[in-house]
């Protein structure tokens, strides 16, 4: 892989694929905008950068990969880049639903609750 | 408190069902202002697509040439239970987005489309992609001011949609008329739930 190191200009804009180490792909394939992330741990490991570090302190209480975006203010990319470094170091669990898994309990709870409003 | 907190531990945490909805339509049809009458938190903003190139990313060299396409997109959220929580995202407005719709759409459990009678043609791109993806959905049709009024069944016709869709009106201002749209699609998936299982 060659270039890596070449995105080293002050641009605002190179920022994110520096952060995300030049990839625009998560590597955990399965997180979509509405994935809730929570953070395994309560006190964040001293070596991880400051966008890693942000994320695990938000993700205390479970938070969508959109709301975490929108909180940090970066686009949702870059979101499931850094959140699929640390789901692969264990720092961060996933919670995720397939249509198919909800089940009738949970349709007849969501319309109690939107009545409700 | 947490002395040990800096070795990864795994803590269990209980299982928490995200549900994605959808609400889509043409450019200014009332999508926000329907996520925003029902959403409990200010709608949030967020952008979607980072580039338009998505192969050849490891080389860094044509990052200054790269095209920035980022797309705002407005969602809310509303809790259930402490293990289940509904987001309602609003798909962007605009044609030219569509190359997106897989990364809002993916996962979605139902969607509701907004009709302008105005410009009805403005949501034909939405009803077309769900019903090639099988995502269920509701017709809403938002009645504008000086928009011409038009009976349901006719709305049904000029869209093309199957008596399964249920087509009603919305006013996506009117928090009420917002909770009904969304009930409908929610009892059209526990319809679709029975009839899956045998118990209908």
């Amino acid at each position: 892989m060659s270039g890596g190191d070449e995105a080293r200009g002050g641009h605002d804009f190179v920022r994110p694929f520096i952060m995300t180490g030049g990839r625009t792909r998560a590597d955990r394939r399965d997180l979509r905008i509405e994935t809730m992330l929570q953070s395994t741990v309560q006190d964040v490991p001293p070596e991880l950068h400051s966008e890693q570090e942000e994320l695990l302190l938000l993700c205390r209480e479970p938070l969508s990969v959109a709301e975490v975006a929108a909180r940090l203010h970066l686009v949702v990319g870059v979101v499931a880049v850094i959140a699929g470094d640390l789901i692969a170091s264990g720092l961060l669990d996933v919670h995720h639903t397939d249509p198919v898994e909800i089940e009738l309990d949970m349709l007849t709870k969501m319309i109690e609750r939107v009545r409700a409003i | 408190m947490h002395a040990n907190g800096t070795q990864p531990q795994p803590r269990t945490t209980t299982r928490i069902v995200p549900v994605k909805f959808v609400i889509a339509g043409g450019f200014g049809v009332g999508k926000t202002t329907f996520v925003g009458a029902i959403s409990e938190i200010e709608p949030l903003r967020t952008e979607a697509a980072m580039t338009s190139v998505s192969s050849g990313i490891d080389d860094t060299t044509h990052v200054g040439q790269k095209t920035t396409t980022t797309v705002a997109m407005d969602f809310g959220r509303i809790t259930v239970d402490e293990t289940l929580v509904m987001y309602l995202f609003g798909t962007p407005g605009q044609d030219r987005f569509g190359f997106m719709w897989d990364d809002i759409c993916t996962g979605a459990l139902g969607a509701v489309v907004l009709v302008d009678t105005r410009r009805i043609d403005q949501c034909f791109p939405a009803i077309d992609y769900f019903e090639a993806k099988h995502v269920p959905f509701v017709i809403g049709v938002n009645a504008f001011q000086g928009a011409p009024r038009f009976e349901l069944d006719e709305v049904r016709d000029a869209l093309g949609v199957g008596g399964h869709v249920p087509v009603l009106d919305c006013d996506a201002r009117q928090k009420e008329s917002v909770k009904r749209t969304l009930i409908t699609l929610l009892e059209s998936l526990v319809t679709q739930a029975r009839a899956r299982e045998g118990v209908a």
